[in-house]
């Protein structure tokens, strides 16, 4: 607005001038009230794409298996650390920034510290994602689809790399046994699109080999040869059944 | 009719009583003159800044809760507005950022020290020594010059109360600091 400064008057006279000259548009309540419920709204799209992130990407660590490797001592957790999905928790946290900026426009964003609503924002949005992902199905439900060619293109694909197809040496196999010879597993690599022969040694007196038998699936971490593993650790595969149809 | 409240006449204007509103202009317009005379130097700039405070007010009076004070209302807008005339004056506009509002800070108990400092403080403060911060100052004026409570100026600067006690308290640190330097005795 233009400050026009006639000779003798005062600023309470130039503000009142204004108002009786009908120069301010004054903005209803029902702006103020649009403006927070528009708000309300883009804040809670923002919570509900980072709990779906956060959704998938402890899904896609699940039928991968690469939770496992958390139990596979320092060296299986810098493995996990390496084949963690980074750039979608990066892009999550990036979206929970946002939510936080939106929330501080009331008040009780703005009386709490933004480190304290961050972290409240991230255990809530991880905590919903985990009921999400183990109580709806819907990342399973998703991934059936994308396996039958249902879902859009980028979705599509996108669900399909949840199951993180090896990079080779990696150490990783999630195999089928072939053959127990004492210590020394004959396997199947599940992933390899054409038959992959692999032998595993483990260690003789580990004693999950009295509960393995052939036709097993298994998650198997250790040191890769060519065409071998020295395994640091094996579980049974807990994603087997999110596996393609052609590989079960 | 000045025996009512401001949250009262900003009731009234909330209705287009235009008078109502003029009580508020009046009983605010020093207030808020003072105020900008900490972040600009020159009479006029202060002014017209006043009087687009006052404008956006009115233009957005139907946002103000009647329930809470109207006092750190009409200070978060002027504050605004004195930030965003301070922003355009530098070279360097930066986005600053508030690192103090990161952690949590405990909340000093402000009766005592309001009360003990209030009149010390009021004129080392009015004494307009430019060479506190701009984030101490403001806190030193909402505090001591126009005698905000830490819950009216965390609605102001929107920040938590814990973050105001400490920038109270950093506040009259560094202009204790400052009068040391200038061989000033602190309280003089």
């Amino acid at each position: 607005m233009e400050n026009n400064k006639p000779e003798g008057k005062n600023l309470k006279d130039r503000v009142l001038e204004s108002i009786e000259e009908n120069k301010i548009h004054v903005h209803s309540r029902a702006h103020f009230v649009g403006r927070v419920v528009l708000l309300v709204l883009v804040a809670l799209l923002a919570l509900t794409v980072s709990v779906l992130i956060f959704s998938f990407i402890l899904f896609s660590i699940r039928i991968s298996g690469y939770d496992s490797l958390l139990g596979f001592g320092h060296r299986g957790l810098l493995s996990f650390l390496r084949f963690f999905p980074w750039p979608l928790l990066l892009l999550d946290i990036g979206l929970l920034i946002v939510l936080e900026r939106m929330l501080r426009q009331f008040r009780f964003g703005y009386r709490k510290s933004v480190l304290y609503l961050f972290l409240v924002l991230l255990v809530a949005s991880i905590s919903i994602g985990f009921v999400v992902d183990r109580g709806t199905g819907i990342n399973e439900r998703m991934l059936r689809r994308a396996d039958r060619h249902e879902l859009p293109r980028p979705f599509g694909n996108f669900y399909q790399g949840a199951r993180h197809k090896l990079p080779p040496g990696s150490g990783i196999c999630r195999c089928t046994i072939t053959a127990i010879n004492g210590n020394i597993l004959d396997a199947q690599d599940i992933d390899s699109e054409k038959p992959a022969p692999l032998k595993i040694t483990l260690s003789e007196d580990d004693a999950i080999l009295n509960s393995l038998k052939v036709g097993d699936r298994v998650f198997v971490f250790g040191e890769a040869g060519s065409g071998t593993i020295k395994a640091i650790g094996i579980k049974p595969f807990p994603g087997e059944r999110f596996l393609p149809s052609t590989s079960r | 009719m000045d025996s009512q409240t401001d949250e009262a006449y900003a009731l009234r204007a909330q209705d287009d009583d235009k008078e109502a509103f003029g009580v508020l202009v009046d009983r605010y317009e020093a207030k808020l003159l003072r105020y900008g005379r900490k972040f600009l130097s020159t009479r006029q700039d202060i002014e017209d800044l006043v009087q687009d405070v006052f404008v956006n007010a009115y233009r957005n009076l139907r946002s103000f809760d009647n329930s809470q004070k109207f006092s750190p209302w009409i200070y978060r807008i002027a504050h605004n507005a004195f930030i965003d005339a301070l922003r355009k004056n530098t070279r360097n506009p930066l986005i600053s950022i508030d690192f103090d509002t990161f952690l949590s800070y405990p909340i000093q108990d402000e009766s005592i020290e309001k009360e003990r400092e209030q009149k010390e403080m009021k004129v080392m403060i009015d004494k307009g020594l430019d060479k506190i911060s701009s984030k101490h100052k403001e806190i030193l004026i909402l505090y001591y010059l126009e005698e905000l409570s830490y819950k009216e100026i965390a609605d102001v600067l929107r920040v938590p109360l814990g973050t105001v006690s400490a920038r109270v308290k950093r506040g009259r640190d560094e202009l204790k600091k400052i009068y040391e330097t200038m061989n000033i005795q602190y309280g003089e």
